[in-house]
């Protein structure tokens, strides 16, 4: 089976960019309630 | 429970073993048995890997454990995307460039022998304890809640893995996984939707009380060796953890070796990464609303009801009412004093809030005494009796709150939980036997139908000793424990033996077997040490810290030792 070539850098940025997205979402969700 | 949930906890648990046994049926060579004819999908080994890793333990403990401590433990995952990435760029390519069975296969084509074997066999002693736990550990709960006897509960979950397991091997394993991680995320999300909808007060104010009262601490700057829920921990401790759990851990290798192609086996790895956080923070999260929802209805003084049941028949029974009226007394205190802070917080008066927040605590500090003096009943009562009871808190309020049929369905999701890991645990434990022992060292040259024939017998062994194990395991409380740590003891040293392999081309076996014998006497001085400290010199480490040391270790000692011995390979 023939696969389309990924860009994995791109796959990879992506994935630990969300984290940073995930961790400013939780600071924010543990300064604004507290 | 009612006639509903059995049909709905039965009728899903048996069809997915049913059909994981019926897709995989007809004869299989060693290939297909083990590796499932590298018939999968990125998503099915995705949902296989994340079945894997979650436990019974992580639907009944994790919700508790919010509920007692808020959402902090999420922390913990932080590292989990970096080592789905370094694994995707440097063990996966490897492992599919040298077609292994298993990640320790590897280690014999890099170094030598002695070091796959070594390696194999602290994976086998491991996973072979620990494989009884997985079972043992979840089926103490359910028996409890559901009112089954112990034995019987760990034979029937026991028995329905080993059935499909040994049937279908991988192939059944990764089949089963994608219907039972179906079943887990589809309950807890309609979990999820349920507790927020039954709570007494809006979604908005349940997150004002949730915050108020610090259970929304999802994220903690400070750091502390010996505290792994904080954000330098999770982003550099854990990722040894992760790094050697997903890399080098046959249960969680042999998942992804499963893949129709590299590429394929990557992106399983990577929707891991992307979902892993998301997962644990909802399961948190339904623990938070759950802990919201019981400070508006009352909860039981402790939500172990079986114990709480023995103690209304004993002599302490008058003892334990009046405990009762007091924890109602106070509740109902809290309940008026958490109405005044939301009004306060609407009204915008926060330093009134934080009055009242006082207040509360206070309220909350007498209503845990309360809990410890019935605790205490309960061991006067049965000196035997397990008096913790977070794992107890969520399954409590899925059996008292929650709809029909719905209750049934959050039973098949602990389950499924048990049995997809027991599953790749046993799968994995057949395969290194075969491959990396009884193949490699005993029975060198038999047919492939041999093989094949000698992995189902090994699986069917592997899980016949857990259930074993998990029906005399109420006998050596101590012993589990040992075992717990033992993964921790261990993964560093082998973690460190992987990273020499794959970054450390110049190092060869005899040096990275030296090293890694040294570093595993190393954890073990720190680990007996650990509070005091020796020569001086005093620590005091929390253990998720162990597999970073043990494997920095290893790389370290193999970079000395390689110039000193030599080219010397002792190739077999």
């Amino acid at each position: 089976m023939e696969e389309k070539p990924i860009r994995w850098n791109i796959i990879y940025v992506a994935l630990m960019a969300s984290l940073v997205v995930m961790i400013v979402l939780f600071y924010w969700l543990t300064v604004s309630f507290a | 429970m009612s006639t509903l949930d059995w049909i709905v906890l039965f009728g899903t648990l048996i069809s997915i073993a049913v059909y994981g046994i019926y897709k995989t049926r007809g004869s299989k060579n060693l290939d297909s048995y083990l590796r499932g004819r590298n018939s999968m999908n990125w998503w099915t080994i995705g949902l296989s890997i994340m079945a894997t890793q979650a436990s019974a333990i992580t639907f009944l403990s994790t919700p508790g454990q919010a509920y007692e401590d808020g959402m902090r433990f999420i922390q913990f995952y932080f590292g989990l995307p970096l080592a789905m990435i370094i694994i995707s760029v440097s063990f996966v390519p490897i492992y599919y460039k040298l077609k292994v069975y298993t990640a320790y296969e590897y280690l014999e084509q890099r170094f030598d022998l002695k070091t796959r074997t070594l390696t194999a066999l602290l994976f086998i002693i491991q996973r072979g304890l620990a494989a009884g736990i997985t079972i043992y550990a979840p089926a103490i709960i359910l028996s409890t809640l559901l009112g089954w006897n112990l034995t019987w509960t760990n034979i029937f979950i026991g028995i329905l893995v080993i059935v499909y397991t040994v049937s279908g091997g991988s192939e059944a394993v990764s089949i089963t996984q994608k219907q039972q991680m179906t079943v887990m995320m589809g309950g807890m999300i309609l979990a999820g939707i349920i507790v927020v909808q039954l709570l007494p007060i809006s979604f908005q104010e349940a997150i004002h009380v949730a915050g108020k009262m610090e259970k929304l601490n999802v994220v903690s700057f400070e750091f502390d060796f010996a505290d792994r829920y904080n954000i330098w921990s999770g982003m550099t401790a854990a990722v040894f953890l992760f790094l050697s759990y997903f890399g080098s851990d046959q249960s969680q290798v042999g998942r992804y070796l499963s893949g129709q192609t590299l590429t394929q086996s990557r992106m399983g790895l990577i929707m891991n990464g992307f979902l892993k956080i998301p997962m644990q923070f909802v399961i948190l999260f339904i623990g938070v609303m759950v802990f919201v929802f019981y400070q508006f209805i009352q909860p039981p003084v402790v939500f172990n009801q079986v114990q709480t049941d023995k103690l209304k028949e004993s002599e302490y029974a008058p003892q334990f009412e009046i405990l009762e009226s007091k924890y109602q007394e106070s509740f109902e205190s809290g309940k008026l004093a958490y109405q005044e802070m939301l009004t306060a917080i609407q009204a915008g008066e926060e330093e009134n809030a934080n009055v009242i927040k006082g207040r509360i605590q206070d309220l909350k500090a007498k209503q845990r005494e309360i809990r410890e003096e019935a605790k205490a009943l309960i061991l006067k009562n049965d000196p035997a009796a397990e008096t913790r009871d977070t794992d107890y808190v969520f399954m409590r309020f899925v059996m008292d709150y929650l709809p029909k049929g719905i209750v049934g369905l959050l039973f098949a999701v602990i389950f499924s939980a048990a049995m997809s890991s027991s599953a790749s645990e046993l799968n994995a434990l057949g395969s290194t036997t075969v491959i990396d022992l009884y193949k490699r060292s005993v029975q060198k040259n038999a047919s492939d139908h041999h093989y094949v024939k000698s992995s189902k017998i090994f699986t069917a062994f592997w899980g016949l000793g857990a259930i074993l194990f998990a029906t005399y395991a109420s006998l050596f409380e101590n012993l589990i424990q040992a075992i717990n740590l033992l993964g921790s003891l261990f993964y560093g040293t082998i973690l460190g033996v992987f990273m020499v392999g794959f970054f450390m081309k110049w190092v060869k076996g005899q040096a990275v077997f030296i090293a890694a014998l040294f570093s595993q006497a190393f954890i073990l001085l720190i680990h007996f040490q650990n509070g005091t400290g020796l020569l001086g010199f005093h620590w005091d480490i929390g253990f998720l810290w162990y597999n970073a040391i043990g494997c920095l270790t290893v790389m370290l000692f193999s970079l000395l030792l390689q110039p000193i011995i030599g080219n010397k390979t002792a190739k077999e």
